[in-house]
């Protein structure tokens, strides 16, 4: 699975950006629901939001 | 010409990589959904879904919270202890008095993923027909995985206004299935496994 999206630019909606990782910070261990879904380090192709 | 009419169908995993910050073709295509630009429905179960899971694990980590202040308690009668464990208990008690609010912010977030998606209503007919499929053998074989995909076949039954649906599932293994294919086939509905494809598929078309 590629990344089209560059992970360092914010969302245009603020309610995105408030919501994106709201989870991650309070409770890490809902990770484990995930299935096939990997943590992407790197944008393969940025593209300008 | 008119703007394409384009829905993109999404589940559980959908709202989990966003709010754990997984995979940012799913925010993107919700800043999408916010713009208008496309629809993005989930089904109700699906939010149930998530939100028993977060208070399942809220509910595990208070639980583990209180049973390790009970035992500092215990420790602490001693005084070589008490000075000792006197910050680590304090610490955690104030995890345990947060929990519920950070509980509330979790949850909101969901809730807020709701807003701007279109909800795809649960019901006894959904429930019943995943009912059969498990009594038929067909896929997908776990039971909330049927109740969304009962929920997907609900919804895009009757036709719609849409020139293009997309239901995109990150669960290959439980739903990449022949059967599958061919009953969204039927209904006019492609299925995808991959979040790039969904947004190189979806850009192609929008013009974005």
């Amino acid at each position: 699975m590629e990344e089209l999206t560059n992970k360092d630019v914010a969302f245009k909606s603020q309610k995105v950006q408030k919501i994106w990782g709201s989870a991650l910070k309070y409770i890490p261990e809902l990770l484990e629901e995930l299935k096939g879904v990997r943590t992407y380090e790197k944008s393969k192709t940025p593209r300008d939001w | 010409m008119k703007n394409p009419k384009l829905l993109v169908i999404g589940e559980t995993n959908f709202i989990y990589s966003i709010i754990l910050a997984q995979d940012r073709n799913c925010g993107y295509l919700l800043d999408l959904a916010s713009e208008n630009k496309i629809d993005v429905a989930i089904p109700e179960f699906s939010f149930f879904e998530v939100k028993g899971r977060i208070d399942e694990k809220f509910k595990r980590r208070e639980d583990r919270l209180k049973e390790t202040i009970s035992f500092l308690n215990d420790l602490m009668r001693s005084e070589y202890h008490k000075d000792k464990l006197y910050d680590a208990k304090e610490k955690l008690k104030q995890l345990y008095m947060e929990s519920p609010k950070e509980k509330r912010d979790v949850l909101e977030s969901a809730e807020d993923i709701k807003s701007l998606c279109i909800l795809m209503s649960h019901n006894v007919d959904i429930a019943y027909r995943a009912f059969i499929r498990d009594v038929a053998n067909l896929p997908p074989y776990k039971n909330s995985d049927r109740q969304i995909y009962e929920s997907v076949l609900s919804f895009t039954k009757n036709g719609n206004d849409y020139d293009t649906v997309i239901f995109y599932t990150s669960d290959k293994e439980d739903f990449d299935h022949q059967e599958i294919r061919d009953e969204l086939k039927e209904q006019d509905v492609e299925i995808h496994f991959d979040s790039g494809n969904v947004v190189r598929h979806v850009m192609g078309i929008i013009g974005e």
